[in-house]
This record gives C-alpha cells, sequence and structure tokens, in this order.
C-alpha cells in the first residue's frame, strides 16, 4: 500500500497527463494527431517557458507576479527595433532579453537588500512594467515588423515550430542549471532553509538574484516569442499570464513553499493544462468552462500533494 | 482525602531514546508556593507540559481536588483549574487589554454578539481586585511585558483557576516589577490559590517559596519546606551528578592562539573577551538565555556584531558573514540542528556536501565525485541511513547531528565552535561525539563548545568560559573548576 501511494506521488502527475491523453484519444479522433499535438505544443510554448522560469523563483522560495506585464513590455521593446530594414535582429532581441534581466535584477535587489517580501515586489514591479509597456508604445500595438523578427513565433525549423524548439532549450538548460550545477543545487538549499543555506556558506542574496533573473529573463524570451507570432509588439498582451505559469507550477507539484520541485513537474504541469485546453476546444466546450475545469484541476493537484506528503 | 489540591503520582515519560520524566511524584498544597528547581533537561518542561494536557505521560496518576483526571487538551486542564502563566507570552497586540483577558470566552448578549459593555467592566472590576493600575481598552501591544504578565495571571484568575503554573516569570522583568509580581503571588496565596514557580533564580526561589523540589535528570530528588535550603545545597542537589566515565580527554599543552575575540558586542552580550588555541577545548558555560548562542552565532557572522572585532591566526575579520568565516576556517554545529543546520526536505547527501560544494565542485557538479564524498561521510560519521537519498527529517536527532558534523568538518575548519553538540540525542550517540570532540582537539584544532550540561563541560574542557546575562562572569581553568562553582557563577548576582 505504501509502495502504491510512493509510486503515485512520484508519478502521479504524469498518470493523469497519460489518461487525460487517452481519453482524449478516445472521444476526439483528430486529437491524437502528430499535426495536433504540434498544435498544442506550440500553444504551450510560451506559458511553458514562462512557467519554468518562476520555477526557479519558486524553489528559492519566492514568487514573480510580474511576468505577464514583463512579456508585454519586452515584445514593445522587441517590435519597436524590428521594423523592416532598420536594425539588425540581435538588436530587438538584445534588447528585449536585456529589458528582462534588468526588471530580475531589480526584483531581487528590492527583496534581497531591501527585505520586502517578494509578492509585494512583484506586484509592484507588474505594474511598473505595464506602466512602461504602455508609455513605450504610446498606448498603441507596435506594427510593421521584420520578416526575420516574425520567423520566431511563427516559423518552422526541420518542420517543427520555432516556439517549440526554443521551448525545448529551455527545458533543457534550465534541467541542467537545477539538477547539475552549483547554484541549482543552492537554489534548492535556500529555499529549504534559507538560514541552514546561509551557515553553510552560501551567499543566499546571489542565489535569489540569480533566481529572479533568470525568471525575467525567460519571461523576455517569452516576450519575444509572442511579439513575433502576433506579428505586434502589444502593450495590453500577457495580462494574467503569471497566474497561468504558476497554476502549471502547481499542477506540476512543486512547492509553493520552496526547496522542493522539478522541470519535468512543471513540464507536465504546461502540458496537463495544454492538452486540456486542445481538448476541450475540439469538443467544442466554451472557453468559459475552460476556466472552471482549469480551477478545479489547480485545487486537486494541491489536494493530491498534501494527500502524498502525509 | 488528602490535604492537596494537585497530587502527581509516579509519572513517567520517555521520548525517543531519552527518559525525560521518570517515576516523578509531586504533591500541591492550597495557598502555598512550590518552587520546582533543576538544570536544562531535568523535565520540568516536560512535567509542566503534561500538567497542562500538552503531553500525555506514559505511567501514573494525576490526582486534582480529589478526583483522578487524565488531561488531553488544555481545555481540559484549565477546567480542572490549572493556569500556566508562560515564558514566552502569546497575547494579541491589536486587540484591548479586556479583550485580551476574556479572549475565547466574552459576555455574549446573544449567541455570537459581545457584549462589550459587560466585557469592560467586568475586566475593570478584575484589575481593581487585583490592584492592576492597567486600563482594560488599553492595547495590549502599549504595556510592558511585566504588565502583559500581570494580565495573564488576571485572566487565569477570572478563569477561575486555582493552580497556577509560573514558567520563569521574572526572565524578561526588571527588579521592581519582580516586587509587583511578588506581591501579586502573596495576594494569590493568600486567597488559597497554589503557585508553581519554575525559575533558576536561588535568590527569588528562597524569597518566595513555601516549598522546593529540586529535580535531576528526570527524577524527583528532594522535596522540603524552604527554610530548610540555603544557597550552596541548592547547587548541590541541582548539579548533583558524578562525572561518568564516557569522557576520556588527554591534557596537552595549548597551542598558538587561533581565535582571538576582543570586546564583542552585539544583541543580548556586550565586551566578550577570550581567545581559543590549537589543541585546547574551551567550554562555554551558562543558562539558558545568557548569550552564548548570540556570541558564537555572531563570531560565525549570522547576527551582527554592534561593537569589538574577532581575529583569526591574528587578522581582524572584516565584513563578517558565514561564508566569511567559513574561508577563515571556522565551522560552526549550531544549537537548533532544524533551524541552522539542516535543509529538512533535502537528501542526507545534498545536505552533507552542501557547505563544500564549492571546494570540489566548479560550475557544473561532479555527482559521481559527490556520491563517493558522501558515502564515505557516511561511513565515517556512522550516519544510520536507509540510502543517502533519504531526506534528512527522516532520520533520528542523533544521526540529523552527525550529518551536520560531517558537512561542517568537510571544509577541514581550524577553528571549531559546538553548540550544544549534544541536544536532545541518545546518550551513545553522545558517547561518539564526545570522542570525536576530543579527536579534533587531539589533532590540533581549537574547540569551542557551548553546553549547558555541566558534566559535559567539565568532563571535555581544558578552560571554561561562564557566562551569564551576556557578560564573561569567570574563566574557570579545568584544574579548579566543579559544578557548584560553574552553577554559581551562571545563577547568581554577586559573583565571589
Amino acid at each position: 500500500m505504501k509502495n502504491v501511494s510512493q509510486v503515485f506521488s512520484r508519478y502521479g502527475i504524469l498518470l493523469s497527463l497519460v489518461c487525460i491523453c487517452m481519453v482524449l484519444s478516445f472521444i476526439t479522433p483528430s486529437f491524437f494527431s502528430a499535426q495536433n499535438l504540434l498544435i498544442v505544443l506550440r500553444q504551450v510554448s510560451i506559458n511553458g517557458i514562462l512557467a519554468i522560469g518562476v520555477t526557479f523563483v519558486i524553489i528559492v522560495g519566492g514568487i514573480d507576479l510580474s511576468l505577464g506585464s514583463v512579456v508585454a513590455l519586452t515584445g514593445v521593446v522587441a517590435a519597436s527595433f524590428a521594423h523592416p530594414d532598420t536594425y539588425p535582429l540581435v538588436v530587438p532581441l538584445t534588447l528585449a532579453l536585456l529589458t528582462g534581466m534588468a526588471i530580475g535584477a531589480l526584483n531581487g535587489v528590492t527583496i534581497t537588500r531591501g527585505k520586502v517580501a517578494p509578492f509585494i515586489v512583484t506586484l509592484g514591479m507588474m505594474t511598473i512594467a505595464r506602466g512602461l509597456a504602455l508609455v513605450g508604445s504610446n498606448g498603441r500595438p507596435v506594427t510593421n515588423l521584420s520578416p526575420s523578427f516574425n520567423y520566431i513565433g511563427g516559423g518552422n525549423l526541420l518542420q517543427i515550430p520555432v516556439p517549440i524548439l526554443l521551448f525545448v532549450l529551455v527545458i533543457i538548460g534550465a534541467t541542467v542549471i537545477l539538477n547539475r550545477t552549483r547554484i541549482g543545487r543552492y537554489i534548492y538549499a535556500v529555499g529549504g532553509n534559507e538560514t541552514a543555506a546561509r551557515a553553510s556558506g552560501i551567499r543566499v542574496n546571489r542565489v535569489k538574484m540569480f533566481s529572479y533573473i533568470i525568471c525575467s529573463l525567460l519571461a523576455a524570451l517569452a516576450g519575444i516569442i509572442l511579439a513575433s507570432r502576433i506579428t505586434t509588439g502589444q502593450p495590453n498582451a500577457g495580462v494574467a499570464y503569471e497566474l497561468d505559469a504558476i497554476a502549471a507550477v502547481v499542477i506540476g507539484g512543486t512547492s509553493l513553499l520552496g526547496g522542493k520541485g522539478s522541470i519535468t513537474g512543471t513540464v507536465i504541469g504546461v502540458l496537463i493544462i495544454g492538452v486540456i485546453n486542445n481538448g476541450l476546444d475540439l469538443l467544442n466546450v466554451s472557453s468559459y468552462y475552460q476556466q472552471i475545469i482549469k480551477g478545479v484541476l489547480i485545487i486537486g493537484a494541491a489536494l493530491l500533494d498534501r494527500k502524498a506528503s502525509r | 482525602m488528602s490535604q492537596f489540591l494537585l497530587s502527581v503520582v509516579n509519572i513517567s515519560k520517555s521520548f525517543p531514546g531519552v527518559r525525560a520524566l521518570d517515576n516523578v511524584s509531586l504533591h500541591i498544597e492550597k495557598g502555598k508556593v512550590h518552587a520546582l528547581m533543576g538544570e536544562n533537561g531535568a523535565g520540568k518542561s516536560t512535567l509542566m507540559k503534561i500538567l497542562m494536557g500538552m503531553e500525555t505521560p506514559d505511567a501514573g496518576t494525576i490526582t486534582c481536588k480529589g478526583k483522578q483526571v487524565q488531561f488531553r487538551s488544555v481545555q481540559d486542564a484549565m477546567q480542572s483549574g490549572l493556569a500556566m502563566i508562560h515564558q514566552e507570552l502569546l497575547p494579541f497586540p491589536e486587540l484591548s487589554v479586556a479583550e485580551n483577558i476574556f479572549m475565547g470566552r466574552e459576555p455574549v448578549l446573544f449567541p455570537g454578539w459581545i457584549n462589550r459593555k459587560k466585557l469592560y467592566s467586568d475586566a475593570t472590576a478584575l484589575l481593581t481586585e487585583l490592584q492592576l493600575d492597567i486600563s482594560p481598552t488599553d492595547l495590549m501591544k502599549e504595556l510592558s511585558i511585566a504588565a502583559m504578565q500581570m494580565l495573564e495571571i488576571a485572566r487565569a484568575i477570572s478563569n477561575n483557576a486555582d493552580i497556577i503554573i509560573m514558567d520563569e516569570p521574572t526572565s524578561a522583568i526588571s527588579g521592581r516589577e519582580v516586587g509587583i509580581l511578588f506581591d501579586i503571588i502573596r495576594k494569590l496565596t493568600s486567597r488559597g490559590i497554589a503557585v508553581i514557580y519554575i525559575s533558576h533564580k536561588m535568590d527569588e526561589i528562597l524569597q518566595i517559596a513555601d516549598t522546593i523540589t529540586v529535580m535531576r535528570d528526570g527524577k524527583h530528588i528532594v522535596t522540603k519546606p524552604a527554610d530548610e535550603f540555603d544557597n550552596d545545597k541548592l547547587i548541590r542537589l541541582i548539579v548533583g551528578r558524578e562525572l561518568n566515565s564516557i569522557f576520556n580527554k588527554k591534557q596537552s599543552p595549548p597551542g598558538a592562539v587561533l581565535l582571538e575575540v576582543k570586546g564583542l558586542s552585539g544583541e543580548g552580550f556586550s565586551g566578550i573577551h577570550f581567545s581559543a588555541r590549537r589543541g585546547e577545548i574551551l567550554g562555554i558555560a551558562g543558562l539558558m538565555g545568557a548569550g552564548r548562542t548570540e556570541i558564537v552565532e555572531t563570531i560565525f557572522g549570522l547576527r551582527k556584531a554592534s561593537g569589538g572585532a574577532v581575529f583569526v591566526n591574528g587578522k581582524a575579520m572584516t565584513h563578517p558573514s558565514p561564508s566569511a568565516a567559513i574561508r577563515n576556517g571556522i565551522g560552526l554545529i549550531g544549537e537548533d540542528r532544524k533551524q541552522t543546520g539542516l535543509v529538512l526536505s533535502a537528501s542526507v547527501r545534498h545536505n552533507i556536501t552542501m557547505a563544500s560544494l564549492n571546494k570540489w565542485s566548479g560550475i557544473f557538479l561532479d555527482r559521481a565525485k559527490e556520491q563517493q564524498i558522501s558515502r564515505e561521510q557516511i561511513q565515517r560519521f556512522g550516519i544510520r541511513t536507509p540510502s543517502e537519498e533519504q531526506t534528512a527529517n527522516n532520520l533520528s536527532g542523533g544521526n540529523q547531528q552527525k550529518i551536520v558534523l560531517s558537512k561542517v568538518l568537510l571544509n577541514d575548519p581550524d577553528i571549531i565552535i559546538f553548540d550544544e553538540p549534544t541536544r536532545g540525542i541518545d546518550i551513545g550517540a553522545k558517547a561518539e561525539i564526545y570522542q570525536m570532540i576530543t579527536g579534533l582537539a587531539e589533532r590540533g584544532k581549537a574547540i569551542i563548545m557551548i553546553s549547558s550540561e555541566l558534566p559535559e563541560i567539565l568532563g571535555l574542557s581544558d578552560r571554561i568560559l561562564v557566562v551569564r546575562e551576556g557578560k564573561i562572569t569567570k574563566e574557570l581553568a579545568a584544574s579548579e573548576a566543579s559544578q557548584e562553582l560553574i552553577m554559581q557563577y551562571a545563577m547568581t548576582h554577586t559573583a565571589n
């Protein structure tokens, strides 16, 4: 009995994903086709990249609510420098990524040096970044972007949409950082017990800074992909994206208390949300119901997690 | 029927690895102050927790006012007329004095609707009766600690308590306030209320108590009228333990000075001055709350110093932080391993290697090497764990302590600070840890060891610092030290 529950707590969410996929392939024949699965993956890639970023912050014991606004801001920044025949592609990309890093650094400094709660700092940053996006674009969508820029979100490489490839690269990179590097280990240690980490000589503030910067950097990547995909720097884009990302992390079994969690879990959480949305779309279920189902899913996952940890 | 309000007979209680109470009996008389004394770990707190229904005894009976009782919760105990004034007060700071006194049993007009008028008039009546100069409408947070304590007592009385337990009630209040507290205690006893008074402070006990019970190592030692005791006799009874043979320390001539602390001050201590030498074990004795932990945590950089300096090998440590301390060869095995020692949610292996990753690993972890190191450490320290993947919170206290030890020693520090290294671990693991400490000293490390267990201090130390109320009150050589002498300097106000 104990083994069953152990197996379930370890592989429970993976099993859930498989079950959901099986049910959907039975009731909607079009679900299990290469074409549809690629659509699902492309749809989830932006939320996936955001969720991986916020996984870092949540494992280190924090939270980041500014992601959606960072998506909008960095999208606007990138778009503003991506008009045809102006700058080479690296310019908008670099500027957008640097903007993301700067915001992450600002979040991190205020949280570590200023000792303000992450919830409050990133809540403030949420409106600041949104405001900056609106100011920078005069509140209007930034359009007329170069084809090379639009390739990032809309193009295919070896018949696979570029966002999916980027998502996969991010998964690999994040997994390596969390599991195979020193800083990754420190992230778990700081989230698990900050005092003990400090007493072990770990520079806690640096570890936190790193996590917030990674998180915002990935939000900037998501912002670039989104702007490129909709061929617009949209200052109103990305509203509540952070909540979808956090939802995926929670469904993936990462504890909001910090110290625990994995990229694999987050990716599965992202896929569960994506597959269910896609399945309900195929079944012509209204998007209103989809919201209810997503909510039930989040709470259900948390309940399961409580059960398993007891 | 007996004349006792409360009788505890042959109570025993064990925790994993520790026999906290061993056949203890205690009889509380109406209208008397019964003082309970003993070292940290003597079993006083456990006994009180049992009386308040927070722990259930393994064996024994409790009789309250002629009826045998079994307290399953604090509510049970309170219904039988017991109340406890805690060391740490937990009032509701944003609520008024009256609301605090009647929290949970407010007078109501009809269910759910508080009768505020009666609430405040009841509170006024109660405060007047006790002659307390506190307004019922004051906010709790505006009161002094002493006033909060008085209110806890008022609250207990309003709840019809007739046995009031006071745990170190004077630890946070001044001399004048102690006088007020004693007046109140006398008022209580004149009304027939019994007071169980727990304290380390001799002079207070001898002043206020009618009866004194001494406990030691979970056993009842003696109960006698207070006037049959004096200072020296009490100290002898409290410590009165033979040194066991589990210490086999070789005396060795101390080497060069490794650590010097000059005029260090911080929260809870000031003007600390001492040095530690190679091959020497420096014991730091004193009561809980004397500032010992604060001192060593400041040396290690976990706390901020407000003055003074720490020198390692003659060089002052600038920008103190734990990482700087570790770089300078200092290691700290903290008092609270769950708080400062371990990441409980992480595996045994990750905990062992946590502090030394930067020694043998670049940006990327060498996982094979990590596994090899952690296996070696598990072997070397005899850490009993089903696997190195096991999360640390599943291990026993002794094994957790060994993990912390192995983690700190992996950095090969020259100066090793132990803060209560054997708290809450069983005797077998204790012996292993003693062996390790003496072994480290023999290999030329400078050891600083805080302990509340005097046999441990006396059995291991070459030199002993006694700390009381944030100051070093005495430095003793091992040859001249005794349990009585240490307690003398640790407890009494007048050092002679």
